[in-house]
């Protein structure tokens, strides 16, 4: 049957996808600059999902490289959102700025 | 498809301008779909090798001078990697520092005694700050054996920060020099401890197994300084509430 | 239909209903929200597969920094907005 198949590492694994893919179309789809910041997260999330579930097996520890990867890279998402969200910031002031001039 | 993109904010029940009508959305989704069916397929039909980078790990994991796998891994066997997080951090906080400015007082923290901050928000500070401090240093410590680690604790004091200096009574000046010592002392500290190391064993950051623990200890905790530092800068400067410090009184 | 397949099916479920929201509904704040939880539900499901330390940091950066992040520009962006329009009633010029 399928479902003997369906491991909880392939069904974390696929939804780790379905996390990528329903980012992906937010980022194409929904215009607002905020929902693309987001988006871009989402899809981010997902492909640390798929990392992890990667790094599990089935009867022993973890494998914690690629954990050690997923750890530098949600705090390398975290400082680039920031600075998306910094510049959002910048180029809206600087259009209020040419609007009231 | 990217033309328009939208700045302001959305109004709750005003549909949204500049949507790709509903054909193209469509289009769009199915074409997603499609990709995410595929690579579903591609995970479900590759055979995964059970064998993985736990071994080779675990067998040297003795000779890290910690207990934990994943702080090894991220301070021991690839701390490559780890400095060139911390150099993306710094120029990331970089980028985010207000203009420079010559600055009037050289003192880090000021308090504005006459604000107002509410006794909620005040006692709550007196409670809540001392305890993420601890339990960021707890984390910092525990991560040699167990979860944990420089990224957690600096999350930790990080939080500390902002619950800090949201309060209107406390302002960090950012174009202080101790501010931007705390900034960078995480990359310098590192970077000086795999020079140092390479006079004794020849290699950049490879540790003597003797001392190999007290050192990843030592880089952490100006790690977790810097990090929690910039964590801070990004949310203040996100949030643009601390950039008139040397204006205003 | 053990008690541990239910629960992943329960976490997998909440995630991805959480991003959809997070993307696709009308309401700025709710998405920011709706964000914040995806990351706790995220951070329960890296704890079924064992990535403690990885849970940790997301519980405490992906989740709650990223989400003070998100809510303290999304003021900003209102108080632009609202810093906009008064300059535009002003100068008397039309809403584009």
């Amino acid at each position: 049957m399928i479902l003997s198949q369906l491991t909880p590492e392939i069904m974390y694994s696929a939804s780790g996808i379905a996390l990528f893919g329903i980012g992906l179309l937010g980022l194409i789809i929904v215009p607002h600059i905020f929902r693309k910041i987001l988006a871009i997260n989402v899809m981010g999330v997902g492909v640390f999902m798929l990392l992890v579930s990667s790094a599990k097996r089935a009867n022993l520890d973890a494998d914690p490289v690629p954990h050690a990867m997923v750890l530098t890279g949600i705090v390398v998402a975290v400082a680039g959102t920031a600075l998306a969200l910094f510049l959002v910031k910048k180029i809206q002031d600087s259009e209020s700025l040419e609007k009231s001039q | 498809m990217f033309k328009k993109i939208v700045f302001k904010e959305d109004a709750s029940n005003e549909p949204e301008k500049g949507r790709l009508s509903t054909p193209m959305a469509l289009l769009c989704g199915s074409l997603v779909l499609a990709l995410c069916t595929l690579l579903v397929a591609a995970l479900i039909s590759t055979q995964r090798h059970n064998e993985g980078l736990q071994q080779a790990v675990s067998s040297m994991l003795n000779k890290s001078g910690v207990e934990n796998p994943v702080t090894a891994v991220l301070l021991n066997f690839r701390s490559y990697d780890t400095l060139l997080e911390i150099a993306v951090l710094l120029i990331v906080a970089i980028v985010m520092l207000p203009q420079a400015t010559v600055s009037e007082s050289h003192s880090l923290i000021r308090v504005q005694q006459s604000a107002n901050a509410g006794i909620i928000m005040s006692s709550l500070l007196r409670f809540l700050t001392p305890t993420l401090i601890i339990m960021g240093g707890y984390m910092l410590w525990t991560g040699a054996y167990s979860p944990g680690g420089a990224f957690q604790a600096g999350a930790l004091i990080a939080g500390a920060g902002i619950l800090i200096f949201t309060n209107v009574q406390y302002q960090v000046n950012m174009h202080s020099f101790a501010f931007r010592v705390l900034l960078s002392i995480g990359l310098c500290i590192f970077i000086l401890s795999g020079f140092a190391v390479a006079l004794q064993t020849g290699q950049f950051l490879e540790y003597p197994v003797k001392y190999a623990s007290s050192i990843i200890l030592f880089i952490e905790t100006a790690a977790t300084v810097s990090i929690a530092t910039t964590l801070l800068l990004l949310y203040l400067a996100v949030a643009g509430t601390q950039e008139d410090f040397n204006h205003d009184t | 239909m053990s008690f541990s397949f239910l629960l992943d099916i329960f976490l997998i479920s909440g995630s991805l209903t959480m991003a959809w929201l997070c993307l696709f509904s009308h309401d700025l704040l709710k998405a920011i929200t709706c964000f914040v939880c995806m990351g706790l539900f995220v951070t329960l499901m890296w704890i079924r597969l064992d990535a403690w330390d990885v849970a940790i940091a997301e519980a405490a950066i992906g989740a709650g920094l990223t989400g003070a992040l998100l809510l303290s520009s999304r003021r900003g962006l209102k108080k632009t907005k609202a810093k906009k329009t008064s300059a535009e009633n002003e100068s008397g010029e039309q809403d584009v």
